[in-house]
């Protein structure tokens, strides 16, 4: 095995490799966010909202499928015991080490996922055109406002989608999707996006595969 | 201008100024844009272009749109392009369009395949079925090629479509299927009310009927049809939620309100003008709240002797040619029909300056006015009268019309006329095919004599011709109607919508009088009239298959074909249905009509399969080190969605290194020196709450109440059945929290259950699961060395497996990274699995790769992983067992607790789970220590096979060379298996003589601790 010559630590998102990338103007963007601190809480609200709240210096979602933000803090709901907290990447241990003593007598789990997902930006006026492709969340402006958020299927990978912001028929959206799925799941939005401009990306493919039983030599 | 002998001046809504070419069966001929294929095709003169299914006999053009059966043709240049069984009637008119005739040889003028016509008697009704019937041999002899070689429709396309197609998905309140009259004024009302509309249309322009009847005269509030139209487009194309899709197919009507469509984006374009970036076809996935169908009618041929020749067309089909496109089908037409549809075609062609032939009706009494206007025309009637027979090779050239007596008999006399179109109309049956579909139940109106919408089932409604009404001011204000209720029903109310008022309203099709089939002079046995005209059925077919017994219309269809054409017997089941109801001599109600299914008319694969093809099918899950595993020679395996690296062929090599090498030297290195394996895919689940340890307990057949913090536990988990479903190790990170590990394969399945048992089983367990396997990329480092390496990874760790004992794990750092140790083992060698937050994975990995080569470190896969493992005995769920497979029947009952309860353990003392003679897992070690197993061969009890059935034993599930054992091994799932340690036995060898081979325990390294291994001769051992 060749030696490679191994520096310091060096973080890389699934994406490391992709530019962020766009249509025509006014149309639609891409690019993977940079790295945050994620966090999947499991709580019941009724039990330790107001611990939550103490801890984290955010409510969480006062109805389904809703959002709540403060400052470069976010919860989204993902389920009626289950939500996404996210925070920048230097608050994190800060943030988990609050929310441990908050929630010390109350039932909760607090899993650090930073790593687990990574967020991809689809932005402009035909982001949500875009993203019907692949989903069949109704994503109408009149069924998907802004600070909603919803999981589904975007193409065969599962990703949670969150309308994060809408001025002016321009949407700002996130997908918070699976390390090993983001590739496939960029290319598959590039393909979305190509009606608009959005260049080709083309899919990491062609390993070398062998399937078939071998127990002995070549012959 | 080129020269279009059956084009006429001023008709139609084509683009006179522009003259485009394209070829037919290599020819070329000029056409408009604005024309479809069939009507520049007719516009030439030009009526024969296809053949049929079985008799390949000539046809011509039916219809004149989707409805045909017969006009179909190949479009398309390039085999990568290649469009089979279009109709010609629907394909819009490009310049350098090339069309082929399909279904002959050599050519569509002589076409061998037409023998089969003079053999028609040979092949009656049921014919495919009966040739099973033959004598012994017959079918695989002599019935099965030839039926293979004579059947299909068109060649399909070569792999390789350049094009891209694509899916979209849609939500909306209301959606209008069809933009005639009734779909326009549903789709406005709709709209108007600020709802989310859809509204397709199958065709490239709206208007449907409203620009297929002579514009002159007809009026929309005082304003020509076209204008009408326009105008309505245009205020549609105005409304933000109101989606126009012209050249679009509602094909399918689902569950739910879910409807697909089928737009057809750039297929009316020349190759060099489709647009680049947009799909050649797309496909939208539309869940409505309301729908409202507004698909009009199809009108029904007739049936009698000859029906079927080139020329012969429906009275609606030359009224759209001629006012839509400016084609005169035919210049001294006949007209052949059972109501006044046949009539106003007769006198629009005339006023275009048709000579008319005739018009024959087989009614005795006809409406006064129309006789008026016929005998002002100077047409001749033959009222009373019917067709029984035609001439006319490749177009008709003459019919024969003979009197109907009272008896409904045919009488003497009659007469020869000649003509070059024959205009037939059975009258009008609402297309409700899409309600169908929709489950909606069919009502039989004796009235048009067709069934239209009765019951809905889903949340619809039809409209305008679709639902019976045929007159156009009813038309017309029953849209408004639909589309204000479809709307309200969706939460949009809207005003009132004015409803046009119409001038020049058209008389309907009156009475309507039905001869399933028409009487002939003709013996039975010599009459051929057609009812399905494109696979070829005949009312005699129908009539034997009645005879023998399929006289059910859902049988019949089947034994005859009928309907079971691409058509899907669009205008022709109509006519079967009566034609049964006749022959059974019951009312149509009674006989009901077969199964309308999706799709509507054939839609291509490619647009079915959107963008989700080649690369972009399905998502490969791939580590942080997936690169690195590239570059270093990895072939991979699927797992899962995975890919993993199976194993690492060395280049450096001469010639390189087989598979079979990388995998001995792998397993070797790992065992004697260092390997890594890239263990990041391993399922991971993390599980908190008080009620943690009890959780556990139940989810797994071991005990857990005693785990300290600090320490792993291997688990089984078993399904309801009792048969081993997963396993893994979890640790103990708190006393309220645990990390638990799945297989790859099992992980999303595993997570699903235990929630769902939390949800639904459990809800009084105060437990909290949440997935992190892709939270950590995982490096399993294994081997002697391994100990100095992870001194040398970690900071300040001291991993002697003495003080950092098996099943154990500590938290760590990486150069100041924080990570996971987990002391836990897969191989049987002392083993270190590094967990570090995913992001850090790639450098991990190289961090590992270099650090370790001074202790000549192997990364290895997936495969030296498995060989590893069965070394010492381990299981693989999934290889080693297959969902029949207990932990009794692994021989690991150390692992199934005696007391608690765990999910499955009810199972696991059923009479067959507990028996004692059930499969269990054995080692396996061949007499011939160089021979290897094919894994799945049988163990016998004895060396020769008796005749079968032959008793086997039980299957090797695992088989491997073993460089570390210098032999072959093998694990096995034998009856009593446990009770034969030291029995020899027989495996089985493909087609070969068996082997003899040795019951054994299934840890083979202690075996040969133990000494227990036979050791073979030392130039056998490998490598």
């Amino acid at each position: 095995m060749a030696e490679e010559r191994v520096g310091p630590p060096e973080r890389r998102l699934p994406l490391f490799r992709r530019q962020a990338i766009e249509g025509a103007p006014g149309t639609i963007k891409l690019a993977e966010l940079p790295f945050a601190a994620k966090f999947v809480l499991r709580l019941d609200p009724a039990a330790g909202e107001a611990a939550f709240r103490q801890a984290a210096g955010l409510d969480l979602p006062a109805a389904p499928l809703m959002s709540v933000v403060n400052g470069e803090r976010a919860v989204l709901w993902l389920g009626p015991d289950e939500f996404l907290v996210v925070a920048p990447e230097a608050e994190a241990g800060e943030l988990a080490e609050a929310l441990a003593a908050g929630l010390a007598d109350t039932h909760h789990q607090f899993t650090e996922v930073s790593n687990y997902y990574t967020a991809i930006l689809v932005e402009g006026p035909k982001a949500r055109q875009a993203l019907m492709k692949l989903t069949t969340l109704d994503l109408h402006p009149r069924a998907f406002k802004p600070g909603m958020v919803a999981g589904s299927n975007f193409g065969h990978a599962q990703a949670y989608l969150w309308l994060e912001h809408e001025e002016e028929g321009a949407a700002r959206l996130r997908l918070y999707v699976r390390w090993s799925m983001a590739e496939y799941l960029w290319c598959a939005l590039a393909e979305a996006g190509r009606e608009w401009g959005v260049p080709e990306q083309e899919p990491v493919a062609g390993e070398p595969m062998l399937t078939e039983s071998v127990t002995s030599r070549k012959a | 201008m080129a020269k279009q002998p059956y084009r006429v001046a001023k008709r139609g809504l084509i683009q006179r100024s522009r003259v485009i070419r394209f070829t037919f069966d290599g020819r070329s001929y000029p056409g408009h844009p604005g024309d479809t294929l069939a009507s520049a095709l007719l516009a030439n003169g030009h009526h024969m272009l296809a053949r049929s299914f079985k008799y390949h006999r000539p046809r011509g053009i039916l219809a004149a749109g989707s409805e045909d059966p017969v006009g179909l043709v190949t479009i398309g240049a390039e085999a990568t392009r290649r469009d089979p069984n279009t109709r010609a009637a629907e394909q819009e008119l490009y310049e350098g369009l090339v069309a082929n005739a399909q279904n002959c040889w050599p050519s569509l003028a002589t076409d061998f395949g037409a023998v089969n016509d003079a053999f028609a008697r040979f092949m009656p009704a049921g014919f495919y079925y009966k040739t099973f019937k033959g004598p012994p041999g017959t079918w695989t002899g002599i019935f099965e090629p030839i039926i293979r070689a004579a059947a299909g429709m068109g060649r399909a396309p070569e792999p390789g479509d350049p094009d891209r197609y694509e899916a979209v998905n849609r939500h909306c309140d209301v959606l209008v299927v069809g933009g005639g009259p009734a779909g326009l004024m549903a789709a406005l009302a709709a709209g108007r009310s600020g709802a989310r509309v859809i509204f397709c249309e199958e065709t490239a322009r709206l208007g449907g009927s409203a620009l297929a009847r002579d514009p002159e005269g007809l009026r929309f509030d005082g304003t020509p049809p076209a204008q009408w139209v326009a105008d309505t487009e245009k205020e549609l194309a105005a409304m933000e939620e109101v989606t126009v899709l012209p050249r679009t197919c509602a094909f399918g009507y689902y569950a739910n309100n879910f409807v697909g469509l089928w737009e057809k984006v750039s297929d009316h374009l020349p190759e060099e003008k489709r647009l680049r970036h947009l799909p050649r076809q797309r496909l939208w996935r539309v869940r409505a709240r309301q729908v409202v169908l507004a698909t009009g009618a199809l009108e029904r041929p007739l049936v009698f002797h000859e029906n079927d020749r080139p020329g012969i067309m429906l009275s609606g089909a030359v009224r759209t040619f001629l006012h839509r496109y400016g084609v005169m089908a035919g210049k001294r037409p006949a007209v052949f029909t059972n109501n006044d549809s046949g009539w106003v075609a007769a006198f629009d062609l005339a006023r275009a300056g048709a000579e008319i032939a005739a018009i024959v009706d087989i009614r005795r009494e006809m409406a006064p006015e129309h006789l008026a206007e016929a005998a002002r025309l100077g047409i001749p009637i033959h009222a009373s009268s019917t067709l029984v027979g035609t001439e006319g090779r490749r177009r008709i050239r003459q019919i024969e019309v003979r009197p109907l007596r009272e008896d409904g008999t045919v009488g003497e006399g009659g007469s020869k006329i000649a003509c070059d179109l024959l205009a037939v109309s059975g009258g009008w049956a609402p297309n409700v095919a899409l309600f169908s579909q929709s489950r909606g139940k069919l009502r039989w109106d004796a009235d048009i004599a067709a069934f239209k919408p009765g019951l809905s089932w889903q949340r619809e409604r039809s409209a305008g011709a679709a639902n019976g009404t045929f007159a156009l001011p009813d038309v017309l204000a029953e849209g408004a109607r639909a589309g204000v209720e479809a709307a309200a029903a969706a939460g949009f109310a809207s005003g009132d919508v004015a409803v046009p008022e119409v001038e020049g309203v058209e008389p309907g099709q009156g009475r309507i009088e039905v001869m399933a089939e028409l009487p002939s002079h003709l013996p039975a046995h010599r009459r051929r009239a057609f009812i399905d005209l494109q696979d070829d059925v005949t009312a005699k077919d129908l009539r034997l298959a009645v005879q023998e017994g399929y006289s059910a219309v859902e049988h019949a269809k089947r034994y005859t074909t009928t309907g079971m054409g691409t058509d899907q017997g669009k205008v022709v089941n109509l006519n079967a249905f009566a034609f049964l109801a006749a022959e059974r001599c019951e009312e149509p109600v009674r006989i009901g009509t077969t199964t309308f299914r999706q799709p509507y008319k054939p839609v291509t694969i490619a647009a079915l399969a959107g963008q989700h093809i080649g690369p972009h099918f399905a998502p490969r899950r791939m580590t942080p080190m997936h690169a690195w595993h590239r570059r270093h020679g990895a072939v991979f395996e699927p797992v899962g969605d995975w890919l993993r690296p199976r194993a690492y062929l060395r280049a450096d090599e001469q010639d390189g290194e087989d598979f079979y090498a990388a995998v001995q030297r792998e397993a070797r290195t790992a065992r004697t020196a260092c390997g890594v394996l890239d263990a990041s895919t391993l399922g991971k689940i993390d599980v908190k709450g008080p009620d943690a340890r009890e959780f556990l307990g139940r989810v797994y057949t071991n005990a857990w109440s005693k785990l300290a913090p600090g320490m792993c536990r291997y688990g089984l988990m078993l399904g309801e059945d009792g048969m081993v479903m997963d396993d893994g190790v979890t640790a103990c990170l708190a006393d309220d929290h645990f990390h638990m590990t799945t297989t790859t394969g099992g992980a999303a399945r595993v997570l699903a259950k235990l929630e769902d048992y939390l949800q639904t089983e459990w809800p009084e367990l105060k437990v909290f699961l949440t997935s992190v396997t892709e939270e950590w990329a995982v490096a399993s480092i294994c081997g002697p060395k391994s100990p100095a390496l992870l001194a040398e990874l970690l900071d300040d760790f001291d991993p002697d497996p003495e003080r950092f004992k098996f099943m154990a794990w500590r938290n760590a750092t990486m150069s100041g990274i924080p990570v996971r140790v987990f002391r836990i083992s897969f191989t049987g060698e002392i083993s270190y699995e590094i967990n570090i937050p995913a992001t850090y994975g790639r450098w991990m990995w190289r961090t590992v790769l270099e650090k370790g080569g001074k202790y000549g470190i192997t990364p290895y896969g997936t495969e030296a992983m498995h060989l590893l493992r069965a070394e010492k005995g381990f299981i693989i769920v999934g290889q080693d067992t297959d969902g029949t497979v207990t932990p009794h029947d692994l021989r690991m009952d150390w692992i199934v607790k005696k007391n608690g309860d765990f999910i499955g353990k009810r199972s696991l003392s059923r009479s067959d789970t507990a028996r004692p003679d059930r499969r269990q897992l054995v080692g396996i070690l061949t007499e011939d220590p160089e021979l290897v197993l094919e894994e799945g061969a049988h163990i016998l009890q004895r060396r020769n096979e008796p005749e079968p059935p032959v008793p086997m034993l039980g299957h090797v599930t695992s088989s491997y060379y073993s460089p570390n054992l210098g032999r072959s091994i093998a694990l096995a799932l034998v009856e009593s298996g446990g009770r034969r340690i030291g029995e020899r036995l027989f495996a089985t060898k493909g087609g070969l003589p068996t082997v003899p081979v040795r019951v054994t325990e299934t840890d083979f390294l202690t075996l040969k601790a133990k000494g227990q291994l036979p050791q073979p001769p030392r130039e056998a051992l490998h490598g």
